[in-house]
């Protein structure tokens, strides 16, 4: 047996985030032979945190974890419970509650009642801006769902595949009663974070002491002699259909399978040998901006989340984590983190820490003496922070959800899966995928 | 009537296990005993599949042993519900607890109770031994403090050997007192006589053991031919199990039970260790729905009066429940089940048999100290 699995070269896992130790953790516990390569001189990926001198940490993005995938994952006992968490919508300075509050707007009701009573008798929507219509009513869409799926993508809504919209997780009494659970509990029961596996009154937000990368620390423990910092893969080579080696490092390597995190489009340029990815290298995603806004005080958002998809503002939401997560500012503190989205290159992204602090800052004059409050801010630049579904590569897409049509290739992940998948899905939708990879390759597990 | 089987009476829950987590850091969590324990994956101990996906999401209601959260999976391809990940066999002590109830099921702690249980599990246990000739060997394997040995020598018959083995020193020294021959260590470890006992039994012990198919593969071997196993254990077939299996029931017992049946599992499982099916069949008890119902309220932070009203020593919730098991027990649903296998009289063909059969492997290589759980 020792000899069979020396004679066997290893899967190479490409990229040491939460999905590629996932992917390698499970491998490896099934004794299949591991190698993960990263580019970056550290573990963790997107699921990393900063924590500067002042006591604030920032996470690349909110990240909201769940109780589940701390079990899951052997980290809860270093986690602490999110109590509250809530989402509300400004628009037109008035601000409310996400998704009940909207419809004490008559104008929202009416056209929502009308979309619900027209549905069944609707054509199959062929693009976003449609199931927008279909489900919220042309009010609600055209006000709030529209401009933010808009500003969030950089692209128009009627030019984005129906599926960006996803298909809802819960009926409206499933979310009252999660949401009175949340309540009653003093717990942030997780609605909406998770699309894998049920959402249960028992499943709630959590956040591990020292920020996210703890469960991807968890997971490298099991994978200790593994792991490759600074290795980036740059070409995987196919033969006949079928993956046979990687280039990392500049030296070629045999690989029984790679699994892949990278985003979509790189993948599709790394592979050669093959043309089965030449589509995906059309793949889009979306770059982003997020401003880090350090202030004194806290709660000045009304909610942890703000959507505010009002025409002329820089960004499309604001989160303010301390207010779920007290401990990500230092006390008497608070950190409001607007999204922007925008394109490498241009003049947001090229724009100064402090140019983009100011162009927040214009825009949040409701919040009382803001300047006041403003200690300065800290930027994280993601050149593909989400996948934006074109309706002109939407058949594609579909195809590479199914697979990426070579033999012994695999890609997961946010980026690899080329999806908007959070945490508990990536978790989750990886190990299924290594499941497939075992069946598909029988004489690997030992 | 069958009455109480499994017995469980920890402490009211340490309110402030959780609560450091909240503030302390990890470190601090550490040096107040709260920390989290040290966890290992397994596959599905049955069928040998890692496809499995999360039943339930809960905690140590019970002893608050530790500030982790558990998960409860359940086997896509053959339905075992089993923990994953589970406690490494290093950290057992700390999941048993001075405390634990199965290492002092004492009439001084349990009072009415206990007399209450020993007239019911006495002819229960009376039952088990139909058939026995007057010489029988008889061992039970996680005795915890020697229950069922003291039931057999006091309603048996005077000349059946009776012997214990349990992993707790505790429970071990518990049933030596009682004047009860008991081995100390685990069964697949011990060098006991094969091909001697004419009836083993694992009376709420296969639930508690890390690999279930190891410990009847050592059963099977220490059985004369024709001799017999009788397990008792948690039923997941049932409403309570529906009602609360999401976080509260009381069959978790987060996170000491690592394997947990049904009907067809439990089957399964002794077929591969080779051991033929005699008879399977559920049995009344109201502890998981007690558990259920006191796990739900510590959970929710109810005061601990109210608490204390679902527990071993509230002889009223016991009564309540057992007539409301009893029910399920006419629909074939009973709170536990008990299967009573036998080792084939051939023996070469069953070793034939249990040779061709592949027992799935834990997936992490574990350290074997022999330290067993086997409490009650």
């Amino acid at each position: 047996m020792a000899n069979a699995q020396h004679a066997q070269p290893p899967v190479i896992v490409v990229g040491a985030g939460l999905a590629g130790l996932t992917a390698a953790a499970f491998l490896r516990r099934r004794g299949v032979s591991v190698r993960v390569c990263e580019a970056g001189h550290q573990i963790a990926g997107l699921a990393a945190t900063h924590v500067d001198a002042d006591g604030f940490s920032y996470d690349f993005g909110a990240h909201f974890i769940t109780n589940r995938l701390a079990a899951a994952i052997g980290v809860s006992a270093a986690c602490r419970p999110v109590v509250h968490y809530g989402e509300m919508v400004r628009l037109r300075d008035r601000t409310y509650s996400y998704p009940f509050g909207l419809m004490r707007d008559p104008h929202f009701l009416l056209s929502g009642l009308g979309a619900r009573a027209v549905q069944l008798m609707a054509d199959a929507p062929e693009s976003a801006a449609d199931v927008f219509r279909l489900r919220y009513g042309a009010a609600l869409a055209n006000e709030i769902a529209i401009p933010l799926l808009e500003s969030w993508s950089g692209a128009q809504a009627t030019d984005l595949a129906p599926a960006v919209a996803g298909v809802l997780n819960h009926s409206v009494g499933h979310t009252v009663l999660l949401k009175l659970n949340s309540r009653l509990r003093g717990r942030a029961v997780a609605i909406g974070y998770c699309h894998e596996l049920p959402e249960t009154r028992y499943v709630w937000h959590v956040y591990p002491v020292g920020g996210v990368a703890l469960l991807c620390k968890r997971l490298a423990q099991e994978l200790e002699g593994c792991v490759e910092l600074e290795t980036p893969v740059d070409q995987i080579f196919v033969d006949q259909g079928r993956v046979v080696g990687v280039r990392a490092n500049g030296h070629e390597r045999p690989a029984a399978a790679v699994v892949s995190t990278a985003p979509v489009h790189v993948l599709a340029r790394m592979v050669t040998g093959t043309d089965a990815l030449r589509p995906m290298a059309r793949f889009r995603y979306r770059p982003m901006v997020f401003v880090n806004l350090r202030f004194t005080g806290r709660g000045h958002l009304p909610d942890t989340m703000l959507w505010t998809p009002n025409a002329g503002s820089p960004f499309f939401r604001l989160t303010e984590t301390p207010r779920s997560m007290p401990w990500l500012a230092p006390a008497g503190h608070t950190l409001i983190t607007a999204d922007l989205g925008c394109e490498v290159g241009d003049p947001i992204w090229r724009s100064s820490d402090e140019e983009l602090g100011e162009r927040c800052l214009q825009h949040l004059d409701w919040i009382p003496n803001v300047r006041r409050r403003y200690l300065g801010c800290r930027v994280v630049r993601s050149p593909v922070a989400y996948p934006v579904f074109l309706r002109e590569y939407e058949a594609d897409r579909q195809a590479f959800a199914r697979s990426t049509g070579v033999e012994g290739l695999y890609s997961v992940g946010r980026n690899g899966e080329f999806a908007h998948w959070l945490m508990e899905d990536v978790y989750w939708r990886s190990l299924d995928t290594m499941r497939r990879l075992l069946r598909d390759h029988v004489a690997l597990a030992a | 009537m069958d009455v109480v089987q499994d017995v469980r009476a920890g402490p009211p829950p340490h309110p402030g296990a959780l609560d450091a987590v909240d503030t302390a850091s990890v470190d601090g969590a550490r040096a107040n005993g709260t920390s989290g324990l040290e966890l290992t994956h397994v596959a599905c101990c049955v069928c040998g599949a890692e496809d499995c996906t999360p039943a339930a999401v809960g905690e140590d209601f019970e002893y608050r042993s530790s500030a982790d959260t558990f998960i409860a999976m359940r086997c896509r391809g053959c339905g075992l519900v089993y923990l994953d990940p589970r406690p490494t066999p290093s950290e057992l002590p700390r999941i048993y607890p001075q405390n634990y109830h199965a290492f002092d099921f004492s009439p001084e702690r349990f009072g009415f109770v206990y007399r209450v249980r020993r007239a019911l599990e006495g002819r229960r246990a009376v039952q088990w031994c139909r058939g026995l000739g007057d010489h029988a060997r008889i061992l039970d394997v996680g005795c915890g403090d020697g229950f069922h040995l003291r039931l057999l020598r006091d309603f048996g018959r005077a000349g059946w050997k009776l012997e214990g083995v349990d992993a707790s020193v505790r429970a071990v020294d518990a049933a030596r007192r009682a004047g009860l021959v008991v081995h100390h260590g685990s069964v697949e470890q011990l060098d006991l006589p094969p091909s001697s006992y004419d009836l083993i039994l694992l009376i709420a012990t296969i639930e508690h053991v890390d690999d279930p198919p190891g410990v009847l593969r050592a059963v099977r071997r220490l059985l004369r031919p024709g001799g017999r196993v009788v397990i008792v254990t948690d039923n997941t077939a049932t409403l309570d199990f529906k009602l609360f299996g999401g976080r509260h029931w009381g069959g978790y017992h987060f996170p000491r039970h690592f394997n947990l049946f049904d009907r067809t599992t439990l089957q399964r499982l002794g077929e591969t260790a080779g051991l033929e099916v005699e008879s399977v069949e559920t049995v009344v008890s109201p502890v998981n729905w007690v558990y259920s119902v006191r796990n739900t309220l510590v959970d929710w932070g109810a005061p601990s009066w109210i608490v204390e009203r679902f527990s071993l020593r509230s002889p009223i919730a016991l009564a309540i429940f057992t007539l409301f098991d009893a029910a399920n027990q006419l629909a074939g649903a009973g709170a536990l089940l008990r299967i009573v296998l036998r080792c084939p009289a051939d023996q070469n063909v069953a070793s034939g048999a249990a040779a061709a059969l592949q027992s799935p492997r834990a997936v992490t290589a574990q350290p074997s100290n022999g330290a067993l759980p086997a409490a009650l």
